[in-house]
């Protein structure tokens, strides 16, 4: 029996491995890799975890501390844990993860990266130029040395990390960072017309140009032009909507608009902008409803340590 | 009629704009301050250097030569003058680069060496020096690729029509890139090998 059907069997293996490179594996399963062997960057996520170390409760009551915890002070923490780093250092995974996802506050840039390679038994803290000061690299490391790895050794990763991040905090609190604005989300509509100003007044002078050149038609063309920019630039649809239509209505009111025409002009006007700045908005979303301030700079600040 | 002229004003900006003076502009200054980065960089470094030589020299009967190394390569590395107008200057980036390079490979060696010296490891104060040295690798290793990347982003402009003849006229010229070439020798760790003697 033994030739064909070990034969079989490694037909059968070679068979599974070819397909194991052509499909994208499961999430959870294993890391995707990038054609140069290196761990693909995932995608942006409070607390990612690979390697199913974590349990449901355990990796929901991560999120909610650091929610929690950018609620408080505005200070954006992720963890990441994935199996292996090889070939490249931890340290360069972590930075290329900080650099994709430039966690922390816009106009504060305070975020930070607890990466954990399970398999390689290591742990690399990356801290974001702005917190360099609050988390030295001693500091970083004294946290990893004294709270997480202790644990880690004795095979509990959650409390290892749930402590750690206690510690972070603390160190984090020390430092004078600016409060998170009262209800951060929504903080955009208090300036609206501030933001939106600059767009619709360059939005209104070409919609009156090329209304003068093309008629209603023109107006048309620069509101929907202004709407598309505004939306892309805010990743908003509604805020893009609004700069849209005002141009749009500013230009006619500019000249003299005839009354039939604005009708079909309006409906045009609100449908193309909204059509594209919709691509714009996806921009924003990333893993569970989370999106990354974009303020965060890594320079390389932080450290790391094995169990 | 009045129109046309505007809008043909409005063209002739963007034409004016679309030579490439505004963006040189902004593109040379973030070379600059890459520059600026990957310097102070380098200065934590060269900083951090005699702390790490002093802790090592209260180890008894410490290898000296790789002490020696050490020291020696940052004399070398801080004698060059490092200044933000190193960029235009292709030789002496060039002499910077190798200097900066050897204090790196002297450096490592020495973190290899100390393995063997457990007192050493041990010590809490120069584990933290580790740590430190750590962490400015890293930040230099940053500021170097953001320094590079600024760099070509800037020599590829420069270089292309129409900007060319806007750079030419300006006197912008390309800057001094990291060279890769002997870039790989020196970053190589160097290799232990705990059984053999000593040359």
């Amino acid at each position: 029996m033994t030739g064909a059907h070990a034969l079989g069997r490694r037909a059968a293996a070679w068979l599974l491995l070819a397909l194991s490179t052509l499909l994208p594996l499961p999430a959870g399963a294993a890391d995707a890799r990038l054609p140069d062997g290196t761990l693909a960057v995932p995608p942006l996520a409070r607390v990612t975890d690979t390697t199913g170390t974590l349990d449901a409760g355990q990796k929901q009551a991560l999120e909610a501390k650091l929610a929690a915890f950018e609620k408080a002070r505005g200070t954006q923490i992720a963890v990441v844990m994935v199996g292996s780093t090889q070939p490249e250092p931890i340290s360069d995974f972590a930075q290329r993860v900080g650099e994709a996802w430039k966690i922390g506050r816009h106009e504060v840039g305070d975020g930070m990266l607890l990466v954990v390679a399970k398999d390689d038994r290591r742990v690399w803290i990356a801290v974001a130029k702005t917190l360099e000061g609050a988390v030295p690299d001693l500091a970083a490391a004294r946290v990893i040395r004294e709270q997480i790895t202790p644990r880690f050794r004795q095979g509990d990763f959650a409390g290892g990390l749930t402590t750690g991040l206690d510690s972070i905090f603390r160190l984090v609190e020390g430092e004078g960072l600016p409060e998170p604005r009262a209800g951060d989300a929504a903080g955009g509509e208090q300036d609206l017309f501030a933001m939106l100003a600059p767009f619709v007044i360059f939005g209104v002078v070409v919609a009156v140009l090329l209304r003068r050149v093309f008629g209603v038609k023109g107006a048309l063309l620069g509101g929907a032009g202004t709407g598309t920019m505004a939306g892309w630039v805010f990743s908003s649809l509604s805020l893009g909507l609004i700069a849209g239509v005002a141009a749009f209505f500013f230009a006619l009111a500019a000249g003299t608009g005839g009354g039939g025409r604005v009708l079909g002009g309006r409906r045009g006007g609100v449908f193309v902008p909204g059509g594209w700045s919709g691509g714009g908005g996806s921009r924003g979303g990333g893993g569970g409803g989370w999106s990354s301030g974009g303020g965060g700079n890594f320079g390389g600040g932080g450290a790391g340590g094995s169990w | 009629m009045r129109a046309m002229r505007i809008l043909l004003a409005a063209l002739l900006a963007g034409v004016l704009a679309g030579c490439g003076y505004n963006e040189i502009q902004s593109k040379d200054e973030a070379v600059k301050s890459a520059w600026a980065e990957v310097l102070s960089q380098y200065q934590r470094r060269a900083d951090l250097i005699p702390n790490i030589v002093n802790t090592v020299k209260g180890e008894a009967n410490f290898e000296q030569e790789t002490l020696t190394r050490v020291i020696e390569a940052r004399a070398k590395a801080t004698s060059i003058q490092a200044t933000p107008e190193l960029v235009n200057n292709t030789e002496a980036m060039a002499r910077f680069q190798q200097a900066q390079g050897e204090l790196s490979s002297a450096l490592s060696r020495l973190m290899v060496v100390v393995e063997r010296y457990p007192d050493l490891k041990a010590n809490q104060g120069f584990q933290d020096l580790r740590t430190q040295l750590e962490g400015t690798e890293n930040r230099i290793t940053v500021a170097r690729n953001r320094f590079i990347k600024a760099t070509q982003d800037y020599n590829v402009l420069v270089r292309q029509f129409p900007v060319n003849l806007t750079a030419m006229v300006f006197g912008y010229k390309e800057k001094a890139q990291f060279a890769v070439e002997n870039e790989a020798a020196i970053q190589k760790p160097p290799t232990v090998d705990f059984g053999a003697p000593k040359k």
